[in-house]
């Protein structure tokens, strides 16, 4: 039976995979026209320049786990959905909002991190040990939205 | 806020593609060690040779005939320029692109008007193909006065320039207006283009500062030849941070005390240095360097930039500066002059 809860819960595996992914789009789209940039004029760099725009794509797939397990916790994946009451559904939702938010933000700002690494990857390889670590600090705050997501998400009762 | 953002996020991919492009293509410009060792080769060809060693640029000379390396160097110039040109369809691009451009069509309109007036046929090798606009459809204008192949504002141009000789007959007028008209041209033109605040902050500054410094070597010039205060006032550039009154203010005193009365100024040190310089050599040359260098020096924030146009300025003025110091340290081989005396002449390097 889809009951109200059921109908916000369903917004909120939307808005995590959604707003998730849409960053992930973002950040990938601007770390790979600047992969191209460089590509255009040393296509060797390949291997190089596409480890670094997979980056700010991770944030669509916390985005995408969040939506998933909530899918499947609630039954809809299934065909199934177990009966859920308006609060229950409203929790739900707002457990899914960090990894939606953050994944956009941290995606999209990752993607400008990874550009400037690709930048320095071209003009200095040997730098590029270190412009990753600076890459990557985008990313920690990406798993923490996805922690506080799943820890959030695992506290409701159903 | 979506216009906002979905404005933002465009550019951003366009910046980014731009340079990424530029990084790579800036291992190929001239660092200091490359610079040292063609100072102190032995003679022009291995200097060239030092060049050609690299395949992160595409100079390439007939070490048989060294003396024609100009073509190259002209190449190597022309094709920085294509890729600026092409690099992207923004309209920040396309007028970061103009403002470096439309410094060779001035330079063409002021070689053909002057072939025009002193009645000598004008030498391939002196114009430029990088303007904006054709050479012959400049020469058109300029020798046949048809105009419908150029744009308006240099039919205004160039008339103006033409009237402007024709009162005095002085053919020193013609770059003095060519180039006042240039800084109004680009002045106009940046209002035309949509821009964010930040380059158009970056833009302005840049081109004050080329007014500036033009006012300057221009003014000291004409105080070296005794020009009077009213004739050197009226062909200074406006828009410059530093006003023209404030120049005409300190005309009449000594050349080695402007710098006193500057003191506040980003350029206390250019006049300076330059006029001790000149008092004891007779010669504007470390002037003009220590002007080339403060230029390059404010465009090598372009390095630290990964969305924004100062990284295409950046590569477009290191890759002329590469080209001078190339002529500057062949010239000076051409002249025999000592390994010191050329490094002495040698601007700085943006990598």
């Amino acid at each position: 039976m889809i009951t109200q809860g059921i109908v916000i819960a369903f917004l909120g595996s939307a808005t995590a995979i959604g707003l998730a992914c849409s960053g992930s789009g973002i950040g990938v789209g601007i770390a790979g026209a600047a992969g191209i940039g460089v590509l255009t004029e040393e296509p060797e760099k390949f291997g190089l320049v596409l480890f670094l725009q997979a980056f700010p794509g991770t944030q669509g797939i916390y985005g995408l786990l969040v939506g998933f397990w909530v899918l499947m916790k609630t039954g809809i994946l299934g065909g199934s959905p177990i009966p859920i009451t308006l609060d229950q559904g409203m929790q739900i939702f707002f457990s899914c909002i960090p990894v939606g938010i953050v994944g956009f933000f941290s995606g999209w700002y990752q993607g400008k991190t990874a550009a400037a690494a690709i930048g320095l990857a071209a003009r200095n390889p040997e730098g590029i040990g270190k412009a990753i670590v600076m890459v990557t600090m985008v990313e920690t705050y990406a798993v923490f939205s996805l922690l506080a997501s799943l820890l959030l998400f695992n506290g409701i009762t159903l | 806020m979506f216009k906002y953002f979905t404005a933002d996020t465009n550019n951003q991919e366009e910046y980014a593609f731009a340079v990424g492009r530029i990084r790579n293509l800036e291992k190929g410009l001239l660092n200091k060690d490359i610079l040292d060792r063609m100072i102190k080769s032995s003679d022009i060809a291995s200097a060239l040779k030092i060049l050609m060693e690299s395949d992160l640029n595409d100079y390439s000379f007939d070490l048989n005939n060294p003396l024609d390396f100009e073509d190259s160097l002209n190449q190597e110039l022309l094709h920085a320029y294509d890729i600026i040109k092409n690099i992207s369809k923004v309209s920040t691009f396309n007028f970061l692109y103009f403002t470096f451009a439309s410094k060779y069509d001035f330079h063409n309109i002021k070689i053909l008007i002057k072939s025009k007036y002193l009645e000598q046929e004008f030498s391939d090798k002196l114009v430029s193909p990088i303007g904006t606009i054709d050479v012959e459809k400049l020469n058109l204008a300029i020798k046949e006065e048809k105009y419908e192949d150029i744009p308006d504002s240099f039919e205004f141009l160039i008339k103006k320039t033409c009237s402007e000789y024709n009162k005095l007959k002085d053919p020193e007028i013609i770059d003095f207006v060519l180039d006042k008209e240039r800084y109004i041209m680009l002045f106009n033109k940046i209002k035309e283009v949509e821009i964010i605040e930040a380059e158009e902050l970056f833009l302005k500054r840049f081109i004050k500062i080329n007014i500036d410094l033009n006012n300057i070597i221009n003014c000291i010039r004409a105080k070296i030849r005794g020009e009077k205060k009213s004739f050197t006032k009226e062909f200074l550039i406006p828009e410059g941070d530093f006003k023209a009154e404030n120049i005409v203010e300190i005309y009449d005193s000594p050349l080695s005390s402007w710098f006193e009365k500057l003191i506040y100024t980003d350029y206390k040190d250019i006049i300076e240095l330059g006029v001790n310089y000149f008092q004891k050599n007779n010669s504007l040359m470390e002037l003009e360097k220590l002007s080339d260098n403060f230029i390059l020096n404010f465009l090598k924030i372009g390095k630290y930039i990964t969305f924004g146009i100062e990284p295409l300025a950046g590569f477009v003025t290191a890759k002329e500066n590469d080209i001078k110091n190339i002529r500057i340290i062949i010239s000076g081989k051409l002249n025999n002059l000592s390994p010191d005396k050329i490094k002495e002449r040698v601007r700085d390097t943006y990598v």
